[in-house]
């Protein structure tokens, strides 16, 4: 029970130890450093080693030589530093598998769930969590910006509408979130001022907010509407918050359709996500066969994780022409600096 | 002389030893109640207002005050501190710092110690119901108390006196 301060840690690790009990945490500063820099997840399941998980690779935590077993209280420490204590106020965020703590970073927890109704109720055991690091990398969507912008004449420009076709871990939320700052804050280089950017961040993961503050930079003039279904946020941003961009994550659902359509009605620009290979790929799905042919979308980013995740293929026109065969430009990679030679600090 | 002021001295003092003995017992029941009081408060901070947990020992705390508000409010600053401590660590240290202020017995404080283990907890409607039987297991102690309270505190009052009594008589 005596304080234990983990002053000698720095940089993302440093914001998530508070977190952890005290033997992972241990455990974790005896790593090497830059091992430490590449830590994605940090899981932790009860009676079974704790483990890290960087790029592709893992690794059991050891403490004295010998594999850290996680214990049943161990569980629970990082479940209530992670719920303030008052994980009863938090009944929503579990049964949605997931807290989001300062800094952004994201509790995944796993264990005996009890069911009500065929739906989750609450979790009863919690067996195993999931620490998921969240590094933001400003500076991966300069490459794309220009393709976004329209020259309208009279040196007035504006943002068309694009959708980034991605598979998993590819880095696709990390360069919407990027894009979304861009747009909204501006780049001096591409002589871009920015735009109001209303952001819908049905899963918290684009603006990471705690307690309704994005932990992410999202930009300037970017208004975030946390754990809200697009659908509806789409129709109250467009009501209420007057974007001139919104921006949403994996889209995909009917109902996503109808309030996409609203949004171009309504002459906003509409940046967002899809699960996919390529353009070929979406145009096989029903749902998307219909918000293609609509000529929703003028600008494609097909990204991929060909030389590793934020591989960035191309990007097409509204007919599916390549602009720009990037031709797979070096991914950024979790573990690499970031194009700027940041390592992606949590702001 | 002598032996008539000293006799005096003894019968006071054994007295107002009886009287404090019979004074723990109204003590007691009276931080019983208040405890029961607390509870429901923080219930309704849980269960209604989803408050977090470490605002709402506070704001128990100062509403109750005295020796078990001191014991809410201790257990919500140390949560509110992030000294790394689970909700039962916080709630454990905070009773054995209050326990020498309280006229509580080890059985009442056992009833909040019990709760501690469960409280800040997963789904909101076992907040309720642990919270509910502790309440249910207080009113009991409570009603224990009133019955010993009748028992015992003219017992030790009458004691207190009597005892002084029988110790003049010895030495005399």
């Amino acid at each position: 029970m005596a304080v234990f301060s983990f002053a000698s840690a720095s940089g993302i690790l440093a914001s998530v130890l508070p977190y952890l009990p005290e033997r992972i945490g241990r455990a974790l500063l005896a790593l090497p450093a830059d091992l430490q820099d590449k830590i994605e997840e940090i899981r932790l399941r009860r009676g079974r080693p704790a483990m890290i998980h960087f790029g592709s690779d893992d690794l059991v935590l050891s403490e004295a030589g010998k594999p850290l077993v996680v214990e049943e209280k161990e569980i629970l420490f990082t479940l209530q530093q992670a719920g303030n204590s008052s994980l009863y106020a938090y009944e929503e965020e579990i049964r949605n598998g997931f807290l989001t703590i300062a800094g952004g970073h994201r509790l995944g927890l796993v264990g005996q769930v009890a069911v009500e109704g065929g739906k989750i109720k609450t979790l009863r055991h919690p067996g195993g969590l999931n620490l998921r690091l969240v590094r933001e990398l400003p500076g991966v969507g300069e490459p794309v910006l220009p393709y976004l912008l329209e020259d309208v004449g009279d040196a007035q420009r504006q943002v068309r509408s694009g959708l980034i076709i991605s598979p998993p871990q590819a880095g696709k939320t990390t360069l919407l979130r990027d894009l979304a700052r861009l747009l909204s804050s501006g780049l001096v280089q591409a002589g871009w001022r920015g735009v109001k950017v209303g952001l819908v961040d049905e899963r918290s993961e684009l603006a990471a907010c705690y307690q309704g503050v994005p932990q992410r930079d999202v930009g300037l003039r970017t208004d975030v509407l946390d754990g809200c279904p697009k659908a509806e946020g789409i129709m109250l941003l467009l009501r209420s918050m007057s974007p001139a961009v919104i921006v949403v994550d994996e889209i995909g659902r009917p109902n996503d359709v109808a309030a996409i359509a609203e949004a171009i009605n309504a002459g906003v620009a509409l940046l967002a996500t899809a699960h996919g290979k390529d353009l070929d790929d979406l145009r096989r799905r029903p749902m998307f066969r219909e918000l293609l042919a609509a000529g929703v979308f003028q600008r494609y980013i097909i990204l991929s994780r060909r030389l590793g995740p934020g591989t960035l293929e191309a990007v097409l026109d509204e007919n599916g022409r390549p602009l720009a065969p990037f031709g797979g430009r070096r991914g950024w990679g979790r573990n690499m600096a970031g194009p700027n030679g940041v390592g992606g600090e949590p702001k | 002389m002598i032996k008539v002021g000293g006799s005096l001295i003894i019968l006071f003092v054994s007295t107002s030893l009886g009287f404090q003995m019979a004074a723990r017992y109204v003590r007691r029941t009276a931080e019983l109640g208040q405890l029961q009081v607390a509870l429901k408060t923080l219930e309704s901070e849980i269960a209604y207002t989803l408050t977090p947990l470490p605002e709402a020992l506070l704001r128990v705390g100062a509403l109750t005050g005295g020796p078990v508000g001191q014991f809410f409010s201790r257990a919500g600053q140390l949560l509110a501190e992030g000294q790394r401590l689970t909700v039962a660590e916080a709630w454990t240290m905070a009773i054995r710092e209050a326990a020498g202020e309280l006229a509580l017995q080890a059985r009442d404080l056992q009833i909040i110690l019990d709760l501690g283990n469960r409280l800040g907890g997963l789904d909101r409607e076992g907040q309720k119901k642990y919270l509910e039987q502790a309440l249910a297991r207080l009113w009991q102690e409570e009603l224990a108390s009133l019955e010993g309270e009748k028992k015992y505190v003219r017992l030790w009052r009458y004691l207190g006196f009597v005892g002084g009594l029988a110790v003049i008589l010895l030495l005399l």
